[in-house]
């Protein structure tokens, strides 16, 4: 065996130098099998991967990801400029509203997809990723123009998320009847034992959940009520390989694997996140361009042989064996108990049947669509 | 499912590898060979074993198949040089079982040595928990 990091693609930091959540003595205390990601020293599981995936699919899991960025946006200006930095319409929000959306560069590559959240009228939330955190926040600066204030508060606050078809009942019973209520993109503020919080329903595991954050100091505290509040009924805590599994089978890309600087929107399937009819937003002209003639597309692959398709294996048609592109995430989905994964391919190819090369041996594998895993999320949004 | 654990199992009447493999004396010349509990539980869930054909040769030190945990791939060194007289058919059905109970159950090959003097490389059980416990230092560092 050769026992490297479970999580590839990083530059790896040592154990020393990576940064800390609150919860990392938690963390360490129950078990979990750290790692390296984005320089943070971060769970990713603490009994079994494949546990912790099913309970948020069928109970729910708790999930420290304070490693994400958050970044406040506020002032007069504030709604312009984020209009100006992002690809969705942000005019369309209104205070208590969510919504995904991607940050470009001018030639149409993607910066970073983020979720803006409005809390007040000129006052926004930006979540952001953790590998991208510090760019972001020079990137914003270097481009928003107007009258506003741009704030990293990453470091003093957290962020848990709590997500699973129980998770609404399990937080009511800790936050109050109040964050039942919210719909599915929604956000409040929501005061707790004297703190302000925000609570959204916004998440990554394509099943009902919730996104809280709240201040730094407060994070043991709330992860503990929250586990007591819901162990009986099957929350469990959760790591990020749990995290990567959900996402992989819903479909929903990550920073550095589905978009980045190099693949755009229209690669990664994601125009339903640009709106091209708003007014002028950096990158726009790229993407329209990009529209009429990409070459290549992100599209779901299954594996129909044995094995696991990984990142960064070959893609070769099912019949005459011309390389047709990469995975770019790959993995094993414990709900359909059979390896998926995510590959960029070539826009010539239209038909089904693939080969993965896994390990120097070609596998046999189809295009699915994606999701994957059909979605417990409640749209009930706009 | 694999269950994690706080420490890990080192049976006395084993050989092991600075791989994590472990030998298993059946007679003279043959050997049974699986990972070890520490490597089962670094991996997590195992959920695909990759391993050779029977009558296969397989050489001291080199990869003869793949563990594929939920979260990674990682080879299987030989820790004898030999043919393969026998692999275990429930792991490539069942590749938990390799999680559940890596010294019995989840053993994966059988090998007839060509070369018993290779057994000599070999760790004990005591020096192979010794070696464990300073690669887990290390990566406290």
């Amino acid at each position: 065996m050769s026992l490297t990091s479970p999580w590839s693609g990083y530059v790896m930091t040592a154990m020393k130098d990576r940064k800390r959540t609150p919860l990392n003595g938690w963390h360490a205390d129950a078990g979990a099998r750290m790692i390296d990601f984005a320089g943070w020293d971060m769970p990713v599981f603490y009994e079994s991967i494949i546990e912790e995936h099913l309970a948020v699919r069928k109970q729910a899991g708790l999930f420290d990801i304070s490693h994400m960025g958050r970044v406040e946006v506020r002032g007069p200006g504030a709604r312009d400029a984020i209009s100006r930095l992002v690809t969705n319409n942000v005019g369309k929000l209104v205070p208590g509203r969510a919504l995904y959306t991607l940050m470009c560069d001018p030639a149409g590559g993607v910066v970073d997809d983020v979720i803006v959240y409005q809390l007040a009228p000129e006052e926004y939330l930006i979540c952001v990723n953790a590998v991208n955190r510090v760019a972001d926040v020079e990137w914003m600066r270097a481009h928003a123009e107007g009258n506003l204030e741009i704030v990293d508060r990453s470091d003093e606050t957290a962020q848990v998320a709590i997500q699973g078809p129980i998770s609404a009942e399990i937080l009511a019973a800790v936050l109050g009847p109040a964050v039942g209520g919210l719909r599915f993109f929604g956000c409040l503020r929501s005061p707790w034992e004297g703190e302000p919080l925000v609570v959204a329903r916004t998440g990554y595991t394509g099943e009902d959940g919730f996104e809280i954050y709240l201040p730094a100091w407060r994070l043991v505290d709330l992860w503990q009520k929250l586990l007591l509040a819901g162990r009986k009924q099957g929350l469990v805590p959760c790591g990020l390989g749990a995290r990567d599994g959900l996402r992989l089978e819903m479909g929903y890309p990550l920073y550095g694997k589905e978009i980045s600087r190099e693949i755009g929107p229209v690669e990664a399937g994601l125009m339903r996140f640009v709106d091209l009819q708003k007014e002028a937003f950096i990158g726009k002209d790229a993407i329209r361009m990009k529209a009429q003639n990409s070459n290549a597309q992100v599209r779901g692959v299954a594996l129909k042989g044995a094995g696991v398709i990984r990142d960064g294996c070959r893609i070769m048609d099912g019949g005459s064996r011309a390389p047709l592109g990469r995975v770019t995430s790959g993995g094993y989905s414990p709900t359909l108990k059979k390896s998926i994964g995510l590959a960029l391919i070539t826009t010539q190819f239209q038909g089904k049947d693939l080969n993965v090369e896994i390990r120097d041996r070609l596998v046999p594998a189809h295009v699915s669509s994606v999701p994957f895993v059909q979605p417990g999320t409640r749209r009930t949004g706009p | 499912m694999k269950k994690k654990k706080t420490s890990h199992e080192y049976p006395p009447d084993l050989l092991y590898t600075r791989e994590h493999e472990w030998a298993r004396r059946e007679d003279e010349s043959i050997m049974i060979v699986g990972i070890t509990d520490y490597a089962q539980d670094a991996l997590g869930d195992i959920v695909y074993v990759e391993l050779p054909e029977e009558g296969e040769e397989v050489l001291k030190d080199e990869s003869f198949g793949f563990v594929e945990s939920v979260k990674s791939v990682s080879d299987i060194y030989s820790p004898v040089s030999g043919k393969v007289v026998e692999i275990n058919l429930d792991v490539k059905e069942t590749p938990d079982l390799v999680n559940q109970d890596a010294y019995a159950d989840g053993w994966l090959v059988k090998i007839a040595m060509s070369d018993t003097s290779e057994l000599d490389d070999l760790m004990n059980a005591e020096q192979y928990k010794k070696y464990v416990e300073e690669e887990l230092e290390k990566d406290e560092e």
